[in-house]
């Protein structure tokens, strides 16, 4: 019974979403436990640590039960946009569907369970799966090597410039250390060059998008070790010059790496190899469909031609007299870069998605890829402007440059707009030599149907920038939160929850 | 083909749509010279049920430690993995999504994240951490990178008895930046040496010390001396996690850095990839830090919100003035031991490690009476020791493969190893009836 003077607590009905996001830090209760170890079933043992090797206080975390751990991350997966619940646009990235069959693939005791020191006889059916991908790489990229070490794309670009700089190195060609990159790359691969002792040098683009054949002839010399192109590149769009860059770039002495983020698009159409390229490296979490986990694990290999491959990192997976052994490569102090292989698990998802689609499928994903590109492209360019329209690929970038002209609405407010209509939002702002720009890849997963309702979204929300261009600045409405504090983010940041635990 | 939904009509609409007479139309921007003239030459496509058996059937031509006992450690443990973990993080809502950038439509991951930095800086006793690295292996270099540029220094001491693996990755990375790598050398007794790091960095010319507790030999280093003889360099402590539980925490002997692999926090061997590394570090070090980092703040409303922050630190703002190039990190493996952590909470943590440790000094106990068999190197340790034998170590690791039992590492070339030397782990999933199996096979190994 209420007591006369309690007053009675008012609970306020609450939005979807809303009220989720209390710390788990808050929730502990002293004394709640969840998972409980098998207890030791030997001896006692009478050993203890010295009191010097302890920590002084135990460490203070909440005390949970696993009904409210699963509930407080079930709660907080509400929060957030994924794949399966919506277009997922972001170009560059290659947001496709992931395959449930890899996930149940990969997680198979055989392969998850594996330790990385077992012996080659016991990793038998690994070390085939990774040769199989290895070659099934090569096959798709023209080159006769393949390294699965790399972790993310970025990961494949720092071994790539590794190995280009050993090659130079082992002919003796200590002054070769300057690599021409693109102002239209991203920003990865300067950082990847300056990381392995060379020194980026930026290339301007032409006005339609694409290297200056010129421009180049007159940056290479004795100091250049290579140029990193991305091709298709950002723009969404193929160098078509490639064999002459390939040419000029091979005559200076210098090697080309093709940075392969969006080799999704040229699938069973064209090969770096053939290209004149020397090193590719390949999204695995973009163009082979393996998830992206909000923010890794990715895989990065990287393919490179014959004069290359010695200078691959160690282990290398060789076969003889039928067994599969993982060997140190012929090449003494080749480059490391990964603890073990890479990220394994990751390669076997894309090793069954490239089962599942085989050769005749993985042409059909660069076909589809480029055909919904061009459709959005085609129903949208009226009203926003793509200043590198001809020959786009997977992807297009767009301009909202007019919108803020016009009405004030920069490619931010139509992003965050769009977020209302349950779709994410484009890439924004990159590349950075279009303004206001928008870069939108739909991948090759999404059916007709949702292009339209993706193309009515922007057309709608072109609407409203001339009727309610407030309702845009103050995008997004229906989400969880609405527009960050970013600038109180960075200025006083907080970074953890250190507060102390259970007190409730 | 499985994965694209189109029709024929659906085809035929949005090429009209487009204007173009056929998708090949849409390719004619690659030269001719450079297309691929003919169809790749890979086998055409297969259904879901013909790749799962073909898949089944590579991954039972292995034998994994689900099969056989496990004793295999160095930076990996076959540890227990609750079936919590695998249900969240099989949620499309984690797995699908991209690195939260739209923080709006984001904040499940991001707050992941914050709770995952939380629970590093809980570990480690440190303010700041990160989204996460890829490796151990990769997290180390990074923070060494860190430490030499902050004090401005060009060396690196790294102990003799650091992971070896962790090593070759430091010496390829750090090459690239004149940062030479120099030799802390251990002591008769496993244990990194004071004195020497003392002598080593008196020179003034070190900016970075690593301390890696346990060490590669599984032995409890003397931290505190340690940390005391770096002389002014940072102190970059490389540690398992899970030993946290009851080790000393870095921030508690003065390092500046942590970091480690976390995989036995959740994270499924899978022959050593993805991984997942871990960096904290002090406050001084934050505009240094690589990577993502989470921060919270408040939406227009005044709601509680999380974002990426920092980010003009990051290769995308500054390019080649970046110090490092990650982007796509590990974030899945952080959402798996964040959820871990929040299961273990304070009593299950000390569990966990009193559980790793007791079955540790069990069978280090059980396989010092063994005839014939020595144990080198007495000191404390967590879960993880080296046995000595008078025979080649490669020897009984065959040996005991054929009674079901992954015997160690072998350690011949290693820190003044030799050819008898085995590194053994023990964790949390052993059982007695494990300990006495291996403890019987090294009997009938050494006929004793």
């Amino acid at each position: 019974m209420e007591r006369a003077d309690d007053k009675p607590e008012t609970v306020p009905a609450v939005r979807w979403g809303a009220g989720l996001q209390a710390s788990l830090f808050a929730k502990g209760r002293a004394g709640r436990r969840a998972l409980r170890l098998p207890p030791w079933d030997g001896a006692p043992v009478d050993t203890a640590l010295p009191a010097a090797a302890r920590r002084a206080a135990p460490c203070d975390l909440p005390a949970l039960s696993e009904p409210e751990v699963m509930r407080h991350y079930t709660q907080l997966s509400t929060l957030n946009h994924n794949i399966e619940r919506g277009m997922y646009p972001l170009g560059s990235c290659t947001m496709k569907f992931n395959p449930r069959l890899n996930e149940e693939v990969a997680a198979l005791p055989g392969f998850a369970a594996l330790h990385p020191e077992q012996d080659d006889a016991d990793a038998q059916g690994l070390l085939e799966a990774l040769a199989r991908l290895q070659d099934a790489l090569c096959r798709l990229t023209g080159f006769p090597a393949c390294s699965l070490h790399p972790a993310a794309g970025a990961h494949g670009e720092f071994l790539g410039m590794q190995v280009i700089r050993a090659f130079h190195l082992a002919r003796g060609e200590r002054d070769r250390d300057q690599i021409l990159i693109p102002d239209s790359a991203h920003g990865t691969n300067p950082a990847s060059v300056t990381m392995v002792g060379m020194r980026p040098a930026t290339l301007a683009s032409r006005p339609n998008g694409r290297i200056d054949l010129e421009a180049l002839r007159r940056a290479v010399g004795p100091r250049t070790a290579g140029i990193m192109i991305t091709n298709p590149n950002t723009l969404g769009l193929f160098e078509t010059e490639i064999g002459a860059i390939a040419r000029v770039v091979h005559e200076a002495g210098g090697r080309l790496y093709m940075d392969g983020a969006n080799f999704n698009a040229i699938l069973g159409k064209a090969r770096p190899a053939d290209m004149g390229f020397d090193v590719v490296h390949i999204n695995l979490h973009k163009t082979f469909s393996t998830p992206h986990g909000g923010g890794g694990p990715g895989a990065g290999p990287i393919c490179v031609s014959a004069e290359l491959a010695p200078f691959l990192p160690g282990p290398v997976i060789t076969r003889r007299e039928g067994q599969w052994r993982l060997e140190a490569p012929a090449t003494p102090c080749t480059p490391s870069v990964h603890s073990y292989f890479g990220n394994v698990g990751v390669c076997l998802r894309a090793l069954a998605y490239i089962l599942s689609n085989g050769g005749d499928g993985l042409t059909r994903v660069a076909e589809r890829a480029v055909l919904n590109a061009n459709y959005v492209l085609a129903c949208l360019k009226d009203i926003l402007p793509v200043p590198h329209a001809e020959g786009c690929l997977h992807e297009f970038v767009a301009s909202a440059a007019a919108w803020k002209e016009q009405h004030g609405i920069r490619a931010l407010d139509l992003a965050k707009r769009l977020l209302d209509f349950g779709v994410h939002a484009p890439t924004v702002y990159f590349p950075l030599i279009v303004d206001e720009a928008l870069m939108i890849e739909p991948t090759e997963s999404e059916p007709k149907e949702s292009l339209d309702a993706f193309v009515a979204a922007i057309r709608q929300i072109h609407r409203e920038a001339r009727t309610d261009p407030e309702l845009l600045h103050n995008a997004p409405h229906t989400t969880p939160v609405r527009r960050l504090d970013e600038a109180r983010a960075a200025r006083q940041p907080d970074l953890a929850h250190l507060g102390p635990c259970n007190c409730g | 083909m499985p994965y694209t939904p189109h029709t024929a009509a659906d085809v035929a609409a949005m090429l009209a749509r487009i204007g173009a007479p056929s998708v090949d139309a849409l390719f004619a921007s690659i030269p001719a010279e450079v297309r691929l003239p003919g169809p790749l030459d890979l086998p055409p496509g297969r259904t879901e049920e013909e790749v799962r058996r073909e898949m089944k059937r590579l991954a039972a031509a292995n034998r994994s430690q689900e099969e056989l006992v496990s004793f295999l450690g160095g930076g990996v443990y076959d540890c227990v993995i609750p079936a919590a973990i695998n249900a969240i993080a099989g949620r499309s809502e984690f797995l699908t999504a991209y690195t939260p950038y739209q923080a709006e439509v984001s904040q499940g991951t991001l707050q992941v994240i914050h709770e995952w930095q939380t629970f590093v800086c809980r570990l480690t006793g440190l303010p700041v951490a990160n989204a996460s690295m890829y490796d151990g292996a990769t997290a180390l270099t990074e923070a060494a990178r860190m430490g030499a540029a902050q004090r401005r220094r060009p060396k690196v001491a790294v102990p003799t008895a650091l992971n070896p693996r962790y090593r070759r990755v430091m010496a390829t990375t750090l090459a690239g930046e004149d940062i030479a790598l120099a030799e802390i050398p251990r002591r008769a007794d496993g244990t990194t040496d004071p004195a020497a790091l003392r002598a080593l960095t008196a020179a003034g010319d070190v900016g970075a010390v690593v301390i890696q507790n346990p060490n590669y030999l599984g032995l409890v280093e003397p931290v505190d001396e340690l940390a005391a003889a770096a002389g002014g360099a940072c102190v970059i402590a490389c540690v398992n996690p899970v030993s946290l539980s009851l080790l000393k925490a870095p921030a508690e002997y003065g390092a500046q850095i942590a970091v480690g692999e976390a995989q036995p926090l959740g994270v499924p061997c899978s022959f050593g990839g993805p991984l997942l590394g871990l960096l904290a570090c002090a406050d001084e070090f934050k505009r240094l830090l690589p990577g993502r980092v989470v921060g919270r703040t408040q939406d227009v409303d005044g709601r509680d919100a999380y974002v990426l922050t920092l980010q003009t630190r990051e290769q995308h703002i500054r390019r080649e003035k970046a110090t490092s190039n990650i982007c796509t990190n590990q974030g899945l493996m952080a959402l798996r031991a964040t959820v871990y952590l929040a299961l273990l909470g304070p009593e299950g943590l000390v569990e966990l490690g009193e559980a790793n440790r007791v079955r540790c000094e069990a069978l280090r106990d059980a396989l010092r009476r063994v005839r014939g068999a020595t144990l080198p190197f007495p000191g404390p340790v967590f879960n993880e020791f080296v046995l000595r034998l008078p025979r080649p170590a490669r020897e009984f690791r065959v040996f005991a493969r054929e009674r079901g039992l992954l015997a160690g590492i072998p350690l011949a070339g290693f820190a003044g190893c030799g050819e008898g030397d085995l590194l053994v782990a023990v964790t949390e999933k052993r059982t007695a009836a494990d300990l006495e199996a291996y403890a019987r096979a090294l009997r009938d190994f050494l006929g004793a």
